[in-house]
């Protein structure tokens, strides 16, 4: 079945046409016309707004600072560029949360398996062990203590494991995971051990396609939750010689309580956002056709 | 197979369930943070203090938070649902709203929290121009008025786009022959969304309602940004990541987050088993 | 539903042998963090070895200006002590994630010099776990290394060096005040052949006469922080009219209940200050705090409330604008007019720190008066030195008040959370409010503050 819209392309020839009024069809295009205006503007706008202040000088911004400026003040931006140190940190904060959630989602994928189908004793008890970890508290003081006794504490590849294990992203992959495994029929798995399909080869092959939109949603939210995850840093890393900050610390940089310094933060925060939102435009369409489900039919 | 889920088992209990056993023990003490610190055991006062006097703000901090995740959740998931039904044929222009309506979550909570409050200024922004228009000044996120509601209207703006995302994949799985059928028994638009679309969304509702509610209870870092909790934005998530601020006894902010996971728990729980129950009844 | 055989065999083999994985397993694991945590206990960044090359942490709160002065510092320190690192840490909001920063740096002692933006003084009269705050805590526990007999200490003024002070010994060197008051727009004065009053009425008169030409006298924002910001007119006018009726300390004597808040003296500075308040400009409860440096630059007013901080906004915002200041006079007494003084940046060292006798150097080539003037000057700080001269646009603003003033801690007292309503911090001004609007007259709210008021 190929994921296409929900308008079929063409209609067959025997079906009796409905076809609406005119007046009703020009309604029609006139409501999707407003919403679309509506949600480019509610979106857009007040990022716009931000992108305006980076090209004003700071007096302009404390005194007027709705009015375009005069003359596009490009100081803001390299004043940004290299006061914060921005471009270490994106990749740095790209890496955290893409590996942490990309490592959570697998390990949620080896624990949903066995529990969906099973094959473990006490797998009711597991799985509810598993859901609470949805509503537990982010306890960050208790995890800075163990992160010190185990040497995660102030480096790279602590600060990825330890964002592997806490917080909902684990547990959001196992819910969903479990529920997604369920609709697989357990024929294929008969079929595969038959075949002597390694277990890691059968879930990667078969078990993932089938269950990419839960895969999807679980890699971006446990995304999601690191990316913006603003007093992990500050708990987690005390600083070292090579910047090791994710971008939720180093925008702050311009941050004081002096005003001023606003048209370089809005700067900041538009270099910031560019390799995103460039990043999601290209692949929005392969992310929605991701999530579809029900591959199964047809 | 047994590897993999003792790896999965030993991260998730490291360091998600040590943690959290951990925050309860601490909930009990008065346990500081530095060095020579005594500890000793208090039993429940931890729990008790925030009902007196001795710890103000907490009942507050409850009707904030029951407030906060209804008009989120709701709001949240209804407007997701218009975007998405609006947004889900594959044309071009669509293309370019989608990206624009996950903008907010692109670039991430310290960003929007600080867009909205330059877009807020109360002295010379856009809002505050518009506003003006109207004859009327607020202070906005300083305002005692005015300042629950942005909080609550910025957070469902942020996360619109995630909702929405699950929503489209929702609709998109929805078989087009369905539709078909539907037009040609001549069912109406409205009944069309109301009887077919809507029951055939539910794994989506269930997805998008348990992860709103889950996530506006124990949600701090936006409000924190725009408010840091003043003005009645003060919500049980916000006040148990201050507490731990407010005084050296990190054993208050532990029950704090400890009273947080059991009302989560308790409004939760039944919550996914009536969906997942739901789910069931319209898809059999 | 059934498995089929083969599966079912090898999971039930895969079961027996469970418990001997999940043994071993376990074994391993507690292994491995034994070890790691033998290996790893100090855990952080800048631990401790004397060899060198020796790196000597410092944490502060992102505020641009300081931590461009600290940098600045530090690049000189390093090359007057060859084999010496400096390294500064810094997360935002000194209320927010700064305060985590300290509490693990205290816990782990991973940095040698901390820093924050309150002092150890005033506590409360009776500490208890909920009315100090965390830097008072650490500093009743012993977390500080105590100054004594550092050569340092006595560039300091006594009210900055008592500021640190606990029971006989210092524990931090504050490094700067802000100051709060009127700043006027030379300009405008001069236009109206207006000079800085010195008394109450003078101040009445210029005010006047400036409203009779449709001048906005002054320019005050209460949006977005609240009747907080009355400060520059409650605070001073305290100072002026009722701290001189009092021997000592005003604020000591309100917690010990020598003195209460129904004095006459009280009521005196409130209907001043109502009388005041008339020639703010209107609207100013909605008028964002934000906005009040820009407003002011712009010529809305002739005068501004504020505090020092936020010269630099002004400046920035308007650099043609020529600024001056006087205390804001409550009193017909000229001596009992001074600027209030607002204690800021404190450094302190920890004793856990393996470097204490470099943070002391440190802390040395900081006071120099070559090094301290960058740091002044920088800033925009006022200077909490006893000597120096300074040529930062403060220091030119504040003129012959630069420095020079009387603490707010002496005559405010101590308001906790804890207390009851309307002398919690968050309320008591909300009552100043009330008297200004004329909802309340100033008996009433006396008698508001006096009811619940504990003493010790």
């Amino acid at each position: 079945m190929t994921a296409t819209s929900l308008r079929p392309a063409s209609r067959p020839a025997t079906a009796q046409r409905r076809r609406p009024a005119s007046p009703l069809r020009r309604l029609r295009f006139w409501a999707r016309l407003v919403t679309g205006l509506l949600i480019a503007v509610v979106f857009l706008g007040p990022v716009l707004y931000v992108v305006l202040i980076s090209f004003e000088t700071p007096a302009h911004f404390l005194t007027h600072p709705m009015t375009p400026p005069s003359g596009a003040d490009l100081s803001n931006f390299s004043k940004a560029w290299t006061g914060a140190d921005l471009a270490t940190e994106l990749i740095n904060t790209v890496i955290y949360s893409v590996v942490a959630s990309a490592l959570s989602t697998l390990l949620a994928l080896l624990i949903a398996f066995p529990l969906a189908r099973k094959l473990v004793r006490g797998h009711r008890q597991l799985y509810t062990l598993l859901v609470v970890g949805l509503f537990l508290p982010l306890a960050y003081i208790p995890l800075f203590i163990e992160a010190r006794m185990l040497d995660l504490y102030n480096n790279m590849p602590g600060y990825i494991i330890l964002h592997v294990g806490f917080g909902p992203n684990l547990p959001l992959g196992v819910v969903l995971l479990y529920a997604f495994i369920q609709a697989v029929p357990k024929e294929l798995d008969e079929a595969a051990w038959l075949d002597g399909t390694s277990y890691l080869t059968y879930l990667l092959r078969v078990i993932v396609p089938l269950t990419r939109p839960a895969l999807l949603i679980s890699f971006l939210y446990g995304m999601l939750q690191v990316w913006n995850d603003i007093i992990g840093p500050v708990v987690l890393f005390a600083g070292t010689s090579t910047n090791l900050f994710p971008i939720t610390r180093g925008i702050y940089y311009f941050f004081g309580l002096n005003e001023s310094l606003y048209t370089i933060f809005a700067a900041a925060v538009t270099i910031a956002s560019l390799p995103l939102v460039i990043v999601f435009a290209g692949t929005q369409r392969q992310l929605i056709r991701a999530a579809v489900a029900g591959s199964l039919k047809g | 197979m047994w590897s993999g889920i003792l790896l999965a088992l030993a991260v998730y209990a490291l360091f998600g369930l040590v943690p959290a056993v951990a925050n309860t023990v601490v909930s009990f003490t008065n346990y500081a943070l530095y060095p020579g610190a005594p500890v000793n055991f208090t039993g429940w006062s931890n729990y008790t203090a925030m009902f007196t006097s001795e710890r103000p703000g907490f009942m507050q901090a409850l009707v904030a938070t029951v407030v906060f995740v209804t008009a989120v959740t709701i709001a949240q998931n209804v407007f997701a649902l218009a975007v998405a039904h609006r947004l889900v044929r594959d044309t071009r222009w669509n293309g370019l709203l989608r990206v624009l309506v996950f903008l907010p979550i692109v670039l991430g909570v310290t960003i929007v929290g600080l867009v909205w409050i330059l877009f807020f200024e109360p002295g010379q922004g856009p809002a505050a121009s518009l506003w003006g228009l109207f004859g009327a000044k607020s202070a906005f996120f300083g305002s005692d008025t005015l300042a629950f509601p942005l909080v609550i209207g910025v957070q469902v703006w942020q996360n619109i786009g995630f909702s929405a995302l699950v929503f489209l994949g929702g609709l998109n799985a929805i078989d087009p022959q369905i539709y078909q059928a539907a037009e040609i028994d001549g069912v109406t638009r409205w009944r069309r969304l109301s009887k077919i679309t809507f029951p055939m969304l539910a794994p989506a509702v269930t997805v998008n309602v348990l992860l709103a509610v889950v996530g506006s209870f124990t949600t701090y870092n936006l409000i924190y940004v725009l408010t840091a909790g003043q003005y009645g934005t003060m919500t049980l998530g916000m006040l148990s990541f201050t507490a731990a601020f407010t005084d050296s006894n990190l054993g208050y902010g532990a029950a704090l987050g400890t009273v947080l996971f059991l009302m989560t728990f308790i409004v939760a729980l039944p919550l996914m088993m009536y969906l997942r129950h739901r789910e069931a009844r319209l898809l059999s | 539903m059934s498995h089929p055989p083969a599966l079912s065999k090898i999971s039930a083999s895969l079961q027996r042998r469970r418990r001997a994985r999940v043994g071993t397993a376990g074994v391993a694991l507690l292994a491995a963090a034994a070890l790691a945590a033998g290996c790893g206990s100090s855990g952080s960044s800048g631990s401790g070895s004397s060899s060198s090359p020796q790196t000597l942490k410092i944490i502060t709160w992102v505020n641009p200006p300081a931590v461009k002065a600290i940098q600045q510092i530090d690049t000189e320190f390093e090359k007057a002590n060859p084999g010496v690192k400096v390294d500064l840490g810094t997360a935002e909001n000194v209320n927010g994630p700064y305060k985590t920063m300290l509490q693990q740096t205290v816990d782990a002692s991973s940095a040698d010099i901390v820093s924050n933006v309150t002092q150890m003084q005033p506590l409360p009269l009776k500490p208890t776990s909920t009315n100090v705050t965390y830097w008072q805590t650490y500093t009743m526990h012993g977390v500080f290394a105590p100054l004594n007999g550092q050569s340092f200490l006595k560039d300091y003024k006594p009210g900055a060096l008592a500021a640190e002070t606990y029971q006989g010994k210092t524990y931090g060197v504050v490094s700067g005040e802000y100051q709060e008051g009127v700043f006027y727009n030379k300009a405008i004065f001069a236009q109206y052949h207006l000079t800085p009053p010195t008394t109450y009425s003078q101040f009445l008169t210029v005010l006047q006469t400036l409203k009779s030409h449709g001048v906005t006298p002054m320019w005050l924002g209460l949006g977005a922080v609240g009747p907080v910001y009355l400060q520059f007119l409650y605070y001073n006018l305290i100072d002026s009219v009722w701290q001189p009726t009092v021997s000592g300390n005003l604020s000591t004597g309100l917690e010990n209940g020598s003195v209460k808040w129904t004095s006459p003296a009280f009521t005196q500075a409130m209907n001043e200050e109502k009388t005041l308040a008339q020639y703010l400009e209107p609207g100013y409860q909605g008028e964002a705090w934000q906005g009040m440096p820009g407003a002011f630059a712009d010529g809305k007013a002739a005068m501004l409330l504020d505090g020092s901080w936020d010269l630099a906004s002004v400046q920035a915002a308007n650099p043609k604008t020529q600024v001056g200041f006087f205390p804001l006079p409550g009193s017909n007494t000229a001596a009992n007019n001074k600027s209030e003084l607002q204690n800021d940046l404190t450094f302190s060292v920890l004793n856990g720190s393996p470097h204490k006798a470099l943070a002391m150097k440190w802390l040395a080539f900081f006071s120099k008066p070559s090094i301290y003037k960058q740091y002044v000057d920088i800033t925009g700080i006022s200077s909490s030195q006893n000597s120096g001269t300074f040529s930062s646009f403060s220091a030119q603003v504040l003129g012959s008040w630069f420095g020079k003033g009387d603490y707010y801690t002496n005559y405010y007292p101590v308001l906790s959370d804890t207390d009851s309503y309307w002398d919690q911090p968050a309320n008591w001004p909300t009552l100043q409010q009330d008297v200004i609007s004329g909802s309340k007259t100033p008996a009433q709210v006396e008698q508001m503050y006096q009811s619940g008021w504990t003493t010790g």
